[in-house]
């Protein structure tokens, strides 16, 4: 008999896929929905054919729709992928009928997920991920509490086996509720095993932003107050509310995108060096740039946030309505489709350096990105005229579309002038590298199946991003004032551009 | 062949002549003429890597075209395609086509038709190197490692990927001669910074995913120490009666991570041959197929042993109706649940070379692998 460590398989060493999940069911509650038949299967779906997920894999479906396992599978069989590979996945995708406010429902979660276990070797490992209202993720928890699915079943080997929840977004819908919520769960479950999901940290060009900043030493000491002006970061999109009016409307622009995805990337682009990418040291350092946001009082606001609302206008040269001509948007809403905010990271590495932030509906174009713009170089040695003021360095990192970096600088053209010509120096990661970005969803799901939470919000980190966004709030609830507006497939509210003009700087163009 | 004959051969889309011995000159003015082109565009030059492909024979280059045009669409990067040929014993005739990228220059193929001895080779090819970025060398055909030319381009590329097992063999040393040199390069310490694999090893990526795959549940990992018995089986052309080396290859990997120690060295059985790790039978089968596509591909590994008193078997191998199709089976304690059917997607040339551009240093499982083999064959003595 050889002796080798079996801690990990020793025979994933050096494969692409050494990071492979161990065998676990993942239970979807609110399965009927479209986010799992758009993202959630075919992502793990996606996972089993890179490998990365293995064969006993399951997924047990629950909504109160009524389905058999092969109908339920007819709904979510992806577009994409081998035939052979769909056959062999799919018998392990299971559908239950089942209303998950009656304790009934979780008497029979049980039993079926003890004969998954037997029936497909998945050893007690399971996933929960609750695709459903944030009101509801107390209530199961407290049932799956109850018949005591927060841990793994007697059966299962307690230091191989586990249990995990992933939480859909949104995590509360204001400070309040966010904590409560926090507050509900935790006494369920411990922190550790809660997977609070944003999407924008599963995409590839978002996690590049650590290794950009952390794996080359040329762009560390310039990322501080000393070098670095102001910095943009821009979430554009160029669609309406479409189909989600009914949700945007009671959301707005702020909540929907500013409190989660355009701070997280702030936190990003702010953060300290972690200690270790492989524990909780990249949350912790979001952390402290959450807690160093500088909090607005009441009648501060209105100088540093702008908020607005699309009116009719065009879009690739067609006609689009007004967000209140919308369908299912109430006609006298006050609901912002635009935000622009400045914010303020108070410490050593960022006092006096603004984060503007800005996202909206029906703009010019759909654009993520965040702008690093620089301080100008201190003399004027190649200025054409005294008085001239030369563009500063510009270091934009795309999050989509056009995924990539790019560099601005001066270069002198050609000549016996002195003459400057600025040159756009670009990366482009699609181009980069043949293997196309995993989709983040797959991304994510595998990082909680292997217990990599890095990617995942921490409760203390959505309260302080509530906390900094709430004074926003409240302000706005107070304010009578009628609610601006921008025309539709424009650069967005003229306000924004004079509001930037006033301090000397100007939002890059979309 | 003629040159117009390598061209076609090298190249799917535009390609123009260009004079071999005024490379870099050609394409200095390459980029000049496209920058006065798209005079309102920043052009900049997209390249990731740098990509040598010698063909020791004009046979080796059937099919290359193809797969050049699409990796280099896939990986922006300069790549130098070489025809060596015996028959031509004309001046080195050179071709040259470029890809572009909406306004990013994206990539130069240089073919070259070339007279058989390759010793000009490394100084033409040596101006042509993007600093910085790796060089990818793949030899295709029989690699000429007594050459000085040959020991020239491997000092400077940063990884040489070769192909041992372009066929079988009627005896284990047929089988083995050609990486005994290989091996030879490798402990070279003036060669401590290249990387190298061989194409068989390499192909074998998505069976080792496979078999790891097997043992991912922690009560299946805990039967490895208990595997007494394993049975490997590829295929081979009719007539070849040792193994070939892809199934070679994957027996000494599974010797390294769980600490095999080969206690006898290959030998002939009854319908095969057998090597011993730890005092326990490891089996080698050959499958005859005509086609030569089939060749070195596994068919079955299966691994049986006893835990706690309990016999148990694991196996991943082929559909026997349909070959794409793998089965993983299993019986015994924690192996009952095995029994699924997944597709098998064959590492093609294009995949196979893009995975050998993104591998950036040394393969130590690959070398470690290759020792065993040595070792399994009876030749590691030899050699050291």
């Amino acid at each position: 008999m050889s002796i080798v460590s079996l801690d990990s398989n020793p025979l994933r060493e050096g494969l692409s896929s050494a990071r492979t999940a161990s065998p676990c069911t993942i239970v979807i509650f609110g399965a009927s929905g479209d986010l799992t038949e758009r993202m959630l299967i075919p992502s793990l779906f996606s996972l089993s054919e890179q490998r990365l997920v293995p064969p006993e894999l399951s997924i047990l479906g629950i909504s109160r729709r009524q389905y058999s396992d092969g109908e339920f599978r007819s709904k979510v069989k992806p577009d994409a992928g081998n035939a052979t590979n769909w056959e062999s996945f799919s018998r392990g995708v299971f559908y239950m009928s089942g209303n998950h406010h009656e304790a009934e429902t979780f008497a029979r979660l049980k039993v079926k997920l003890e004969e998954i276990d037997h029936n497909r070797g998945t050893q007690g490992n399971r996933l929960f991920y609750l695709a459903v209202a944030p009101d509801d993720f107390p209530l199961i928890l407290s049932y799956l509490s109850s018949e005591g699915l927060l841990d793994p079943p007697d059966y299962a080997d307690p230091d191989d086996n586990w249990v995990r929840i992933i939480l859909e977004k949104p995590f509360g819908v204001d400070l309040a509720s966010a904590t409560k919520l926090n507050k509900d769960i935790l006494k369920l479950v411990p922190e550790s095993k809660v997977y609070r999901i944003d999407h924008y940290l599963g995409k590839e060009t978002v996690q590049n932003i650590l290794a950009f900043r952390f794996a080359n030493c040329i762009f560390e000491p310039v990322w501080n107050r000393r070098y670095i002006d102001h910095i943009q970061i821009t979430a554009a999109e160029a669609l309406g509310v479409e189909e989600r009016a009914g949700y945007y409307d009671h959301f707005g622009a702020l909540k929907d995108m500013v409190q989660n995805h355009l701070l997280q990337l702030l936190a990003l682009v702010a953060m300290e060096p972690p200690a270790s990418v492989l524990d909780d040291s990249v949350r912790d350092e979001k952390v402290k740039v959450f807690k160093a946001l500088r909090i607005y009082k009441p009648e501060q606001v209105a100088a540093n946030v702008i908020r607005a609302q699309y009116g009719p206008g065009f879009i690739d040269g067609k006609p689009v309505p007004g967000y209140l001509q919308e369908k299912n948007v109430a006609p006298d809403s006050r609901t912002e489709t635009y935000a622009a905010a400045r914010f303020w990271v108070d410490n050593w590495r960022w006092e006096g350096v603004p984060f503007y932030l800005r996202t909206g509906k029906r703009l010019a174009r759909k654009v993520t990105e965040i702008a690093i713009v620089f301080k100008p170089a201190p003399l004027m040695l190649f200025a054409a005229n005294a008085g001239d003021k030369l563009e500063p360095n510009l270091l934009v990192l795309r999050i989509g579309p056009d995924e990539g970096i790019s560099l601005r600088f001066g270069t002198k053209i050609p000549g016996m002038t002195r003459r400057l010509r600025w040159v756009n120096m670009d990366f482009d990661y699609g181009t980069s590298f043949a293997r196309p970005s995993p989709p983040a969803y797959a991304r994510l799901l595998h990082d909680c199946m292997i217990g990599d939470p890095t990617l995942y919000n921490r409760g203390d980190a959505v309260e302080l991003a509530w906390h900094s966004t709430q004074p926003i709030l409240d302000a706005w609830a107070a304010d009578t004032e009628p609610v601006p507006t921008y025309e539709a497939g424009r650069e967005g509210p003229r306000l924004a551009e004079t509001w930037m003009e006033d301090e000397g700087r100007y939002w890059r163009k979309l | 062949v003629t040159s117009e004959e390598v061209r076609n051969l090298l190249f799917v889309r535009e390609s123009v002549e260009l004079d071999p011995y005024r490379i870099p000159a050609t394409l200095s003015k390459l980029f000049k003429d496209f920058q006065q082109e798209h005079p309102d565009e920043h052009a900049v030059r997209l390249c990731c890597h740098n990509l040598l492909i010698v063909c020791s024979t004009p046979l080796e280059a059937r099919g290359l075209g193809a797969d050049l045009d699409e990796l280099l669409q896939q990986y922006p990067g300069r790549a130098v395609a070489v025809v060596l040929d015996a028959e031509h014993s004309g001046p080195v005739s050179g071709f040259l086509g470029v890809y572009t990228h909406r306004h990013q220059m994206a990539g130069q193929l240089i073919g070259l038709h070339f007279p058989a001895s390759g010793a000009p080779l490394p100084s033409m090819v040596a101006p042509l190197w993007q600093d910085g970025l790796p060089l990818v060398t793949f030899w295709r055909g029989s690699p000429p490692y007594a050459e000085s030319w040959f020991l020239a381009l491997v000092e400077n590329c940063t990884r040489l990927v070769v192909n041992s097992g372009v066929t079988g063999g009627q005896s284990l040393q047929e089988v083995i001669e050609p990486l005994l040199p290989l091996w030879s390069l490798m402990r070279d310490p003036y060669l401590a910074s290249q990387a190298f694999t061989d194409v068989s090893w390499a192909r074998l990526c998505v069976w080792r995913d496979w078999i790891a795959g097997l043992f991912d549940r922690p009560d299946r990992r805990k039967l490895l120490p208990y595997i007494d018995n394993v049975e490997l089986e590829g295929w081979s052309l009719p007539g070849d009666t040792v193994p070939h080396l892809s199934v070679l290859y994957l027996a000494a990997w599974l010797a390294h991570p769980l600490g095999w120690k080969l206690t006898r060295p290959l030998q002939p059985v009854p319908g095969g041959y057998e090597a011993r790790f730890n005092d326990f039978p490891v089996r080698f089968y050959t499958r005859s197929s005509d086609d030569p596509e089939f060749l070195g591909r596994p068919v079955r590994c299966t691994f049986r042993g006893h835990y706690q008193g309990e016999p148990f078997r694991l196996s991943v191998e082929r559909d026997s109706n349909d070959s794409s199709t793998l089965v993983l089976g299993g019986s015994g304690p924690g192996c009952g649940s095995v029994g699924h059917r997944l597709h098998l997607d064959r590492l093609n040339n294009l995949a196979l070379m893009g995975q050998e551009l993104e591998t950036d240093r040394r393969d130590q499982l690959f070398e470690s692998a290759l020792e065993t083999l040595l070792a399994m064959t009876g030749n590691l003595v030899e050699v050291v």
